[in-house]
């Protein structure tokens, strides 16, 4: 069981992904924007993040960038979960160190896999 | 899984416009486009339908959209000059893609030997050569049984994975032990490293020093390693290379048989990923078949439903009106059916307007780019909240908005902004200018709110441009509120030299005239020193409207019914006069400005006194009653331009055709207000209470 961090201003993208994980039997931690989501890092130190990109206050990407100086962020997969397939964006993601991508919609099976590959 | 159909549905839609964008990019290129951003539309198509095929393990799909990734990713970066065959090889794989597609879709099959050739022509382009003859592809597709990745998976087989980690690998949250302990399910039975262990000194804990190579026994397929690997790309290269399958079946020639691509090919980092059958590959998904589907219909069809539907609303109100005349007792089954076809009458416009509307995230996501841009071109900092992107509006409203909000962004950004962060937090604000954008629906009206937290607006110096302009007369009579609807006067702008950003000529006139073209109306509210905020009033649709019907002697006008709070039966005592003349009702407590609808709009006065007052509640004055001779009735109008027909006429929207055949002007209430020049200031209003 892994301790999860769901990030999503859309509240059914966020159930979904919610019950997918717990589904699996792992714990999860919502967040709905960036900012909310630092300060869930900081509280239960999770082994794993998906946030989408596309928030209010602060997007996936500003919070990735944010959690990779955090204690709690650092060398944790984060993984942006995203219908942006542009390459700048990848470009971007890299840069500021997101584990990855996924691209929404998403295979629930893909991410129970990737959480096994990567937390 | 009904979540999984969902997204699958959503898969299918998105390809249908990616592939018709696909078509018209592609088509271009074939006829001579050299665009780079045509290419690069056309490679992203592609690359987001493999994507998406990925998710959903489309095999067939991934193995032929991934080629023909490959290949237009040559074109992309210049390695492959495009020209007339290599157009016309580009445009056949669009369709076979297309064909796929649907094969995923829908279940049957693609032409298996259209598949083929084109993979197989594909692969030719993508090892360097030119597309081959057709003969050529012939003969290869007879000779296949040499070739590998194309069978019914039977069997195990070897697969190696190289790995080769990039500088950041660990530092991204990638951990070694984790992936070789997940690639066990995938029947990883070797890990080797390659290359030099690093001395001690150099073993950086961010970095990975090595390459790993990853020995499988695997009956999975290539997409499934694609797949599984995928996540490790963007900080590491990923070499898969397979093995024939061990008890491959030799007997039978499979349809789709391609060349391998050579593994020396070095711009192929990645894996050269066979394509896979795609008769065998789609056998196991034509369960899915049944699932919802979109249609791209063109806009003038629906417009067309739309105006027939909105006159079926007004025959519908006519037969109920002649109906009621001929015979009001008896006739009652005849009256129900009336009432039913209203209803559905009712329903079926809403069920027309819903295909209309669309939620305006379209627009509003693009707001954060033009904000962005503005901020480095300014030299200022910002940051915009957007909410309320699910909110829905008329098709043509959301595409009518962009250049508006993009104009006020513009205006908040340059004007409403502070010059520098010090300048902010002078004004104890954070340094960090901060832009909202909003939308929501409210009754039968859409808000959308612009607001910055910047220094508002200038009055003095408006008021001195205006006055410089020849706008204003006497600076003395104006209100500070006059003041500020300044600025949406024709012409104006207060940048003091022409700036890069706004200025130019475009002022905040264009946008208020470009939302009352939509039907809305623009307001803002100025907070000197803290901010302004836009507020644009949309209605949801542009073809029917609720309405009151009142009448002013022999004249009927509808009031919206949306600004209507309440109507009043006047009594003459709640009635006072204000010592400059303009007139006031008293209720509860309040006093309203009462505006004569028979003057306003200069109509033939029968000396008869009005009766009835209709409260309505405006936002930039608050309720008023506008007084009538009559209230008629609560009635659903279709609207008809008054200006498409006639002309444009201060105070009416528009004019609609009544059950009895008469034609009602619809009444613009804010325009009329602000026509009307008999409410009083709120000075005079406390002196009479």
């Amino acid at each position: 069981m892994k301790r999860i961090l769901a990030v999503d201003d859309s509240a059914s993208m966020l159930n979904m992904l919610s019950d997918c994980l717990r589904g699996a039997g792992h714990e999860v931690v919502e967040a709905s924007d960036g900012r909310e989501a630092l300060e869930r890092l900081r509280e239960t130190q999770p082994d794993m993040v998906i946030t989408d990109l596309t928030m209010p206050n602060m997007d996936g990407l500003d919070f990735i960038d944010a959690a990779r100086s955090e204690e709690a962020g650092r060398r944790l997969p984060m993984l942006l979960l995203t219908t942006e397939t542009a390459d700048h964006m990848k470009q971007r993601a890299r840069e500021i160190g997101a584990t990855g991508w996924l691209t929404k919609p998403f295979d629930p099976d893909q991410v129970l896999r990737l959480v096994d590959q990567l937390a | 899984m009904d979540d999984d159909e969902d997204y699958q549905a959503l898969f299918f839609a998105e390809c249908v416009e990616l592939l018709g964008d696909l078509q018209e990019q592609l088509d271009k290129l074939a006829a001579g486009d050299s665009d780079p951003e045509t290419v690069n539309a056309a490679f992203r198509a592609v690359h987001s339908v493999k994507g998406g095929a990925a998710a959903f393990g489309f095999e067939g799909l991934i193995g032929f959209a991934h080629i023909f990734e490959t290949v237009m990713d040559k074109v992309r970066n210049g390695a492959r000059e495009t020209d007339g065959e290599l157009s016309a090889l580009l445009i056949r794989a669009g369709d076979v893609l297309m064909a796929l597609v649907e094969q995923a879709r829908d279940g049957g099959e693609a032409d298996a030997a259209m598949v083929e050739r084109v993979t197989a022509e594909l692969h030719q382009v993508a090892e360097g050569g030119s597309p081959p003859e057709a003969a050529e592809i012939t003969a290869r597709a007879e000779n296949s049984d040499d070739l590998e990745g194309t069978n019914e998976p039977t069997g195990e087989r070897g697969v190696t994975v190289t790995l080769t980690p990039h500088l950041g690998f660990l530092r991204v949250g990638h951990e070694p032990l984790r992936l070789v302990r997940a690639a066990k399910a995938l029947g990883l039975v070797g890990v080797e490293a390659l290359g030099e262990v690093p001395l001690p000194q150099a073993i950086d804990l961010g970095n990975s020093p090595l390459s790993w190579k990853l020995q499988f026994e695997s009956a999975a397929s290539i997409a499934e390693f694609y797949s599984f690997f995928e996540i490790y790309e963007a900080f590491a290269d990923v070499k898969i290379e397979a093995e024939a399958m061990l008890e491959a079946e030799e007997d039978e020639p499979q349809p789709s048989a391609e060349p391998r691509p050579d593994p020396s090919d070095a711009n192929d980092q990645t894996a050269p990923v066979a394509p896979i059958s795609a008769q065998a590959s789609f056998g196991s998904d034509t369960a899915r078949a049944k699932i919802a589907k979109t249609l791209r219909v063109e806009l003038s069809r629906i417009d067309r439903l739309v105006n027939l539907v909105g006159e079926v609303v007004i025959t519908q109100a006519v037969l109920a009106q002649r109906l009621s005349e001929i015979d009001a007792n008896g006739h009652l089954e005849l009256d129900h059916a009336v009432e039913s076809m209203s209803r559905q009458t009712r329903e079926l416009q809403e069920s027309v307007m819903a295909i209309r509307a669309q939620p305006v995230k379209s627009v509003f996501s693009r707001m954060p780019r033009v904000v962005r841009d503005l901020a480095d071109k300014l030299g200022k900092e910002a940051r915009l909240i957007v909410s309320g992107e699910q909110t829905e509006v008329d098709t043509t409203v959301i595409e009518e908005l962009a250049e508006p909000l993009t104009h006020m962004l513009r205006n908040s950004m340059d004007h409403g902004l502070e010059e520098t962060s010090a300048d902010r937090e002078a004004a104890g604000k954070r340094p960090v200018g901060t832009l909202r954008l909003s939308a929501e629906h409210r009754g039968e009206r859409v808000l959308i709110t612009v607001e910055d937290d910047g220094r508002g607006i200038d009055r003095e110096r408006v008021l001195q441009k205006a006055v410089d302009n020849g706008l204003v007369e006497d600076p003395e009579a104006i209100a500070p509120e006059e003041i500020d609807n300044l600025i949406f006067h024709p012409g104006f702008s207060t940048a003091e030299s022409v700036s890069a950003v706004s200025g130019r000529g475009v002022g905040m006139d264009v946008v208020k005239k470009k939302i009352q073209m939509l039907g809305g109306r623009c307001t803002l509210r100025n907070t000197p020193g803290q901010g302004t905020r836009f507020v644009i009033t949309l209605p949801l649709t542009l073809a029917v409207l609720d309405g009151m019907i009142v009448s002013v002697g022999d004249e009927r006008f509808i009031l919206p019914l949306s600004s209507v709070v309440e109507a009043i039966r006047i009594d003459p005592e709640t009635l006072a006069i204000l010592p400059n003349g303009s007139r006031v009702m008293r209720l509860r407590g309040d006093y309203l400005p009462l505006i004569s609808l028979r003057e306003a709009l200069q109509l033939d006065g029968n000396a008869r006194p009005e009766e009835m007052a209709m409260v309505v509640d405006d936002e930039a004055q608050g309720p008023v009653a506008i007084i009538v001779d009559e209230l008629i009735g609560q009635r659903q109008v279709v609207l008809k331009s008054l200006e498409a027909n006639f002309r444009r006429v201060e105070g009416i929207s528009g004019a609609t055709i009544l059950g009895d055949g008469r034609v009602a002007l619809i009444l613009d209430v804010s325009s009329l207000l602000e026509m009307s020049t008999s409410a009083p200031s709120q000075g005079l209003l406390e002196a009479v209470g």
